[in-house]
């Protein structure tokens, strides 16, 4: 049994075992306790300061990891740029060490470049959290991803994955892909030909260009977000074809399993990779996601952060 | 000054062969060739048992930044890591600020190379004005005023018609067109392989074809012209393959590979958690494009081994990968790398191995070539092949520390250069 996560960086599931990622589901259950109460405050990180650096847009992870901060009592800062350190003229090592000297004992980074979180660790002491970098990874929103299949279904293996759009830049696919491979659950990838990037195989998923295919038995249909600026590089032809073809709507949600799960990061574009009615539609635990988000973001935060490892959570 | 090197492998690259024997060198001229030179008086003796004597080592493809990037290298410091790296002659690519497009640049690079006074440096000059890959340069001044090739190298010239005309025009003055080949559209963004790594890391891929699509076009060009064509950098099976069938066909077509695309795979770029000393151009390709490269240099399918030496600032290196400046500081590892990867582990000959990096590229660049005889100015290297060293890039000569071997232990180095007559680099040190 492990009772902390002994790391200085989360940077990927790549890098995290299978007993990790259980530790952090379980810890979620018990932060999610905390959320339903009145007071949704406990001291636990009472004196440490926790700085989220956001180089690219975002609204729910970034408040996500803010309320998961003062929900433990932890201090934050927020620094947000959405140009990049080079046009401002700093560098991003410069900023980040600025902001280290001034105490900060953990960054939570989001980047557009692959790999920022892995040169941070290289270079500062602080502990950092991946929010997510480039195409790489997002290991926080496969986390919170896993626990609410956990809720749901109570299990973790022997469950088949659908995700479906997007494969190509999204680090929420490959976060998902090395977390389910982890846990001895199967995962079908599903998009445009050009959207899929090469070798994915190679990752022990199976490729279909056909939605049918994908969603033939799946307990899971994870609906990627359609980055509507990819139309432009010629990727895919149009929105309507892609809907034609990718689209998950009622009518093609019948080859999945009754019991089956929609899931979707967010934000959704309805009507092009979802229709509302699937988005809103009672086996949808898009909103379940969200909260979740919260209770799994401070679970990390405890377990990086947090005091000893017999201390309870919840004290 | 006398010098004598007793029981030493010497190398002869012109002729094929390597022999044991003793040189004995007076007044910087070889004065004798043989087996059991006795000698008598004031006379420098190194044992030669180990060591191996290479004539006219040349790297036909280095950056040195000067004029206007003169905080990553100075035509100065690029001199004084040839020398080092065990180098007789290096010949200067001309992407530099203002490019080398004209006969006052050539000329401003011998001054240069004068003015350091360790190495012979010749210039290669740019393909097209300002290399913007538009209109062709003055290439007949240029050559008369002493560039021995042509390069927009860095970049690729995108428009064939353009480079039908360079080659075209440049076969006059014989000299070759090298061609940075890739296709830029297929390249674009890109900062690693195109493959499983770069679906791994999130990174945009290069795909082999960017490059290979280039090599053919090229090959087709010069077939057209029967103008002189030189590959750089070959990276991938498949430009290999277009390569050998162009000779075959007796297209007239040279090229040269790197060290790191010989040492070094994507996998390496991966295992080294995204440190921006492995990215380069072209990407560091796969285990099987690995191979290739040292069969092609096995049958002698690729002509020449060159640095591709770019140093970089630290500043362009310590930033996001995919913001991180192309390239790798090559002049101060490349013996050691080919000794310890082609000689000790490929198995190798030294003979076959610095041939592509002495007689091969002094061919194709028309340059002066001075083999191991009798009455001729030394002009070569000692290489101590049972030296082993841990690559430290703080003891660079190189302004630019860029380099992905930082910390490997490799075997056979440098320790004394000859440049035409001159002890310009012993045990570790500069001679002025």
């Amino acid at each position: 049994m492990i009772f902390m996560l002994n790391r200085e960086a989360l940077i990927g599931i790549e890098d995290l075992t299978k007993e990790e990622i259980e530790l952090i589901v379980e810890t979620s259950s018990s932060m999610k306790d905390i959320l339903k109460r009145t007071i949704k405050k406990v001291p636990t990180l009472r004196g440490r300061t926790i700085c989220t650096l956001f180089y690219e847009p975002s609204t729910r992870t970034r408040s996500s990891f803010e309320l998961a901060a003062k929900y433990l009592s932890a201090d934050t800062i927020s620094i947000a740029s959405s140009t990049s350190s080079v046009q401002k003229g700093e560098t991003l090592l410069d900023t980040v060490k600025t902001l280290e000297a001034m105490g900060i004992d953990m960054f939570i980074v989001r980047h557009s470049a692959s790999g920022v979180p892995n040169f941070l660790a290289k270079n500062i002491k602080a502990k950092i959290i991946n929010a997510g970098d480039g195409m790489h990874e997002h290991p926080t929103q496969a986390l919170l991803d896993v626990f609410t299949v956990y809720e749901k279904k109570k299990r973790l293996d022997n469950l088949k994955v659908a995700i479906i759009g997007d494969v190509f830049h999204s680090r929420v696919a490959r976060s998902n892909i090395y977390a389910w491979e982890k846990l001895g659950s199967s995962v079908v990838v599903c998009g445009p030909s050009t959207l899929i990037p090469p070798y994915v195989q190679d990752l022990k998923v199976e490729v279909t260009y056909d939605l049918d295919t994908a969603l033939e038995d799946a307990d899971i249909i994870y609906i990627l977000r359609l980055q509507l600026e990819r139309q432009k590089k010629g990727l895919f032809p149009s929105l309507r074809e892609y809907h034609m073809l990718f689209g998950v709507t009622p009518e093609r949600l019948r080859k999945a399993k009754k019991d089956a799960l929609v899931m979707h990061p967010g934000p959704m574009n309805r009507g092009v990779e979802i229709s509302s009615e699937v988005a809103d539609s009672i086996i949808s635990v898009i909103n379940e996601q969200v909260t979740n988000g919260v209770a799994v973001r401070m679970a990390l935060l405890y377990l990086m952060l947090g005091g000893k490892g017999d201390e309870d959570a919840n004290s | 000054m006398k010098m004598l090197i007793h029981d030493v492998k010497l190398v002869y690259p012109e002729r094929d062969m390597e022999e044991e024997g003793d040189i004995y060198i007076e007044n910087g001229i070889i004065k004798k060739i043989g087996k059991d030179i006795s000698t008598n008086g004031d006379i420098d003796i190194i044992d030669g048992r180990d060591k191996v004597v290479v004539p006219s080592l040349t790297d036909m493809h280095v950056h040195l930044r000067e004029p206007g990037f003169e905080w990553k290298e100075t035509i100065e410091t690029g001199s004084m890591a040839a020398v080092a790296g065990g180098f007789t002659s290096i010949a200067c690519m001309p992407n530099t600020e203002p490019p080398i497009d004209d006969k006052s640049m050539i000329e401003f690079i011998y001054e240069k190379a004068d003015k350091a006074g360790l190495i012979r440096i010749y210039p290669i000059g740019t393909i097209t004005k300002k290399r913007e890959g538009k209109e062709i340069s003055e290439m007949g001044d240029m050559f008369l005023a002493g560039a021995k090739a042509f390069s927009d190298d860095g970049a690729c010239v995108q428009n064939s018609e353009v480079l039908r005309c360079a080659l075209e025009y440049s076969k006059m003055f014989g000299v070759s067109i090298i061609e940075h080949a890739e296709d830029s559209n297929l390249s674009q963004e890109g900062s690693i392989n195109w493959g499983k790594t770069a679906t791994l890391l999130g990174l945009k891929g290069i795909p082999w074809v960017a490059e290979t699509s280039m090599v053919a076009r090229d090959i087709f060009l010069s077939s057209l012209t029967d103008g002189n064509l030189h590959i750089a950098h070959v990276s991938c099976w498949q430009s290999l393959e277009m390569i050998k069938w162009a000779k075959e066909k007796g297209i007239n077509v040279t090229c040269e590979v790197t060290p790191h695309h010989l040492v070094l795979t994507e996998e390496d770029m991966k295992k080294s958690n995204y440190d921006t000393n492995t990215k380069v151009n072209p990407p560091l390709r796969t285990k099987e494009d690995q191979e290739a490269l040292w069969d092609g240099i096995k049958n002698d399918l690729i002509d020449v081994i060159a640095t591709d030496h770019a140093p970089h600032h630290l500043d362009d290196k310590m930033v996001e990968y995919n913001l991180a400046e192309f390239g790798i500081s090559g002049l101060e590892t490349a013996v050691p790398l080919i000794i310890t990867y082609g000689y000790f582990q490929n198995k190798i000959s030294l003979v076959k191995l610095f041939k592509k990096m002495s007689y091969n590229p002094a061919k194709i660049l028309n340059i002066p070539y001075i083999p191991l005889e009798e009455n001729v100015p030394a002009n070569f290297t000692l290489i101590d092949l049972s030296l082993e060293k841990t690559v430290d890039k703080g003891k660079f000569f190189s302004k630019g520390k860029n380099t992905p071997f930082h910390g490997w232990t490799l075997k056979g180095w440098p320790i004394m250069t000859f440049v035409e007559g001159r002890i310009v680099f012993k045990e570790g040190k500069i001679m002025r």
